[in-house]
């Protein structure tokens, strides 16, 4: 996992590397599959932390929703890297003393990352395709990054000189990693195609998650003065607080559903949905979201994220404290 | 290595420099720093001797004999008109490449000699240096001007001879241990005091050159460029891609492990850069 930035032959090795067992977007997924829509995306919590006492039909369009919503989220962040390749990359790297390899590293990064974002949003399209829903409704109830505030935050901050946009782009390497590993004992219960993409992505992942590391380690080791210390000293808070509040922002889209019940079957079934939610109070609600709920905690608590967390503390960059994660057993059928 | 030195009277003032390899190939100036001599090359003139012709000038007064120069002529134009002399002679027709290679205080002089050698330039390659007009573009930074802390009293005239007079053989170990270089590594040098003394002026030189050309055209080159650094150079920090780039388009930088005199203290994987970096800009030439 480390890599040391200045150590060219191990950066010349990885290029390599990547370059070789690179997978190709079209003729590596077995895209002719299609999707099985009788089947969950990703197994759910046992006890159905945020949606309690959901139903059979209820559990697998929920767990359906949140695999759409897992793979647009991924589909935005790793789109939305593109928009700030000059800003939080181009610009490090002419700035700060570093070796070639880690230009032709980064371009293989933000190629991969563009892969796995077109990879994530077909996906989602081929399931509204092959259930007639309409997807402009569909994108109504999932995350949107480009042009929201968080992706003008990063970018301000990025075009300041500082590294909340590293920081964000290690934890979604580390969330995507994790996600598979909560999901890859499910595979016989799990769409086959979904899976693929998973398992693709994971490869692509496994391969090339120093690399925002890397980046933080040459914006640590680089030039600045008292301004970009402290820029630097908040970019993990900021990070967190702009990733964190962003995805409660774009979950919170799941209640226009109410509105879409007549468009489609599923959106009545994912409506229904709904009054199990309101059970719960607020604060019952977001310590659930935090701390228990499978995936969603997995992206808002730092501690699921050992390497950032690790270099954080490495750097003495101070992070916003969260409890102790306690996910919940996992189940790939309905009950 | 053991070589005749030789002489010439170039208009200046007497400059003197070793050559190692065959004439008839692409020339390559290595250009020391302080406080070294053309020793300092060692390693590098056995790898390329064998295939360019190596020629490795004395700093004034850093050689052996000779009338002891005048303050003027430690200016950095009186020592590049020099080179460039000894360019002209080693290379009458223009017919060959000649790539400058600067360490140290040697850089200043390799980016100035660069730019003057026009279409005969192959290539230029700083050791842990850089060029006045980078240098002048780091006075905002605090970390390099802490960095450069030994050159404040080296500004005032007096002061630094007097320690140098003092304590040669104490400067010289400190010097290397602070950069790095572990003691089995370093060259043979100190002939005299003489040798650490006159570079003092340049130093003094080079800082108001360094004000006057704060225009970057006047090292600017077309041809390809390699800065190499040691990560650790406690006298100069890493140079970043945007410094390279004022210097000359064509631009690399590569930062290694290592300290001050990374020529010796890695040889091998320096040599390789150099290596690869030359052949490059061969087939680009």
């Amino acid at each position: 996992m480390r890599t040391d930035p200045l150590n060219a032959a191990q950066l010349r090795q990885q290029v390599q590397w990547q370059k070789e067992r690179t997978w190709d977007l079209e003729r590596d997924i077995p895209w002719s599959l299609g999707v099985d829509t009788s089947k969950f995306f990703l197994p759910l919590d046992e006890n159905n932390l945020v949606f309690p006492g959901a139903t059979p039909a209820q559990q697998k369009v929920l767990s359906q929703y949140v695999g759409l919503l897992i793979n647009a989220t991924i589909a935005e962040m790793e789109g939305v890297i593109h928009k700030l390749k000059d800003a939080a990359w181009n610009q490090v790297l002419r700035q700060n003393p570093v070796n070639p390899e880690m230009q032709e590293l980064g371009e293989l990064f933000f190629q991969e990352e563009q892969k796995h974002s077109v990879a994530f949003s077909r996906y989602n399209q081929i399931f509204c395709q092959q259930l007639g829903i309409p997807e402009e409704e569909m994108d109504r109830l999932l995350p949107k990054a480009f042009g929201s505030y968080f992706q003008r935050a990063i970018i301000a901050d990025a075009k300041k000189g500082g590294d909340a946009f590293w920081w964000v782009v290690a934890s979604v390497e580390e969330v995507s990693i994790e996600i598979y590993r909560m999901i890859h004992k499910f595979e016989a219960d799990l769409d086959p195609l979904y899976f693929a993409i998973h398992r693709k992505h994971l490869e692509d992942e496994s391969r090339h998650r120093n690399y925002a590391f890397l980046m933080l380690e040459v914006i640590g080791n680089g030039r600045r003065g008292w301004r970009g210390f402290l820029r630097r000293k908040a970019s993990l808070v900021l990070a967190q607080t702009l990733s964190s509040t962003w995805v409660l922002s774009e979950l919170s889209k799941v209640y226009e559903v109410e509105r879409m019940q007549e468009v489609h079957p599923f959106f009545k079934e994912l409506a229904s949905c709904l009054p199990l939610l309101r059970k719960q109070h607020l604060p019952q609600l977001l310590w659930s979201l935090v701390v228990k709920a499978p995936y969603i905690s997995t992206v808002l608590n730092l501690n699921f994220h050992r390497h950032t967390m690790e270099t954080a503390n490495g750097h003495f960059i101070p992070h916003v404290p969260l409890p102790t994660p306690r996910p919940g057993v996992l189940t790939g059928k309905a009950r | 290595m053991s070589i005749a030195s030789l002489y010439k009277d170039f208009g200046h003032s007497q400059l003197q420099w070793k050559e190692y390899g065959d004439p008839t190939k692409d020339i390559l100036f290595f250009l020391h720093g302080y406080p070294d001599s053309p020793e300092t090359w060692d390693p590098q003139i056995e790898y390329f001797s064998k295939h360019y012709f190596c020629i490795t000038p004395f700093n004034r007064g850093v050689g052996e004999g000779g009338p002891k120069a005048n303050d003027s002529a430690h200016s950095r134009d009186s020592l590049v008109m020099d080179l460039l002399g000894l360019a002209q002679d080693k290379n009458p027709r223009g017919d060959k490449k000649v790539f400058c290679i600067g360490h140290d205080l040697g850089a200043p002089l390799a980016a100035r000699f660069a730019r003057l050698l026009g279409d005969q330039l192959g290539g230029l390659i700083l050791i842990n240096g850089i060029s006045l007009s980078q240098m002048r573009g780091r006075l905002n930074q605090p970390t390099q001007l802490l960095k450069s802390w030994y050159i404040y009293p080296i500004l005032l005239p007096g002061l630094s001879e007097l320690m140098v007079r003092f304590a040669p053989k104490f400067l010289l170990r400190h010097a290397e241990k602070y950069g790095g270089l572990p003691h089995d590594l370093a060259e043979k040098r100190l002939e005299s005091p003489q040798q650490l003394l006159e570079p003092l002026k340049q130093y003094r030189e080079y800082f108001w050159e360094m004000w006057e050309s704060s225009n970057p055209v006047s090292e600017r080159i077309d041809q390809p460029l390699l800065m190499l650094f040691g990560n650790k150079d406690p006298f100069l920090m890493c140079p970043t891609m945007d410094e390279a780039r004022a210097l000359g388009h064509d631009s690399q930088v590569r930062i290694l492990e290592g300290n001050h005199w990374l020529h010796r203290e890695k040889p091998a994987e320096v040599n390789h850069f150099i290596h690869g970096f030359l052949q490059s800009a061969i087939a680009k030439n």
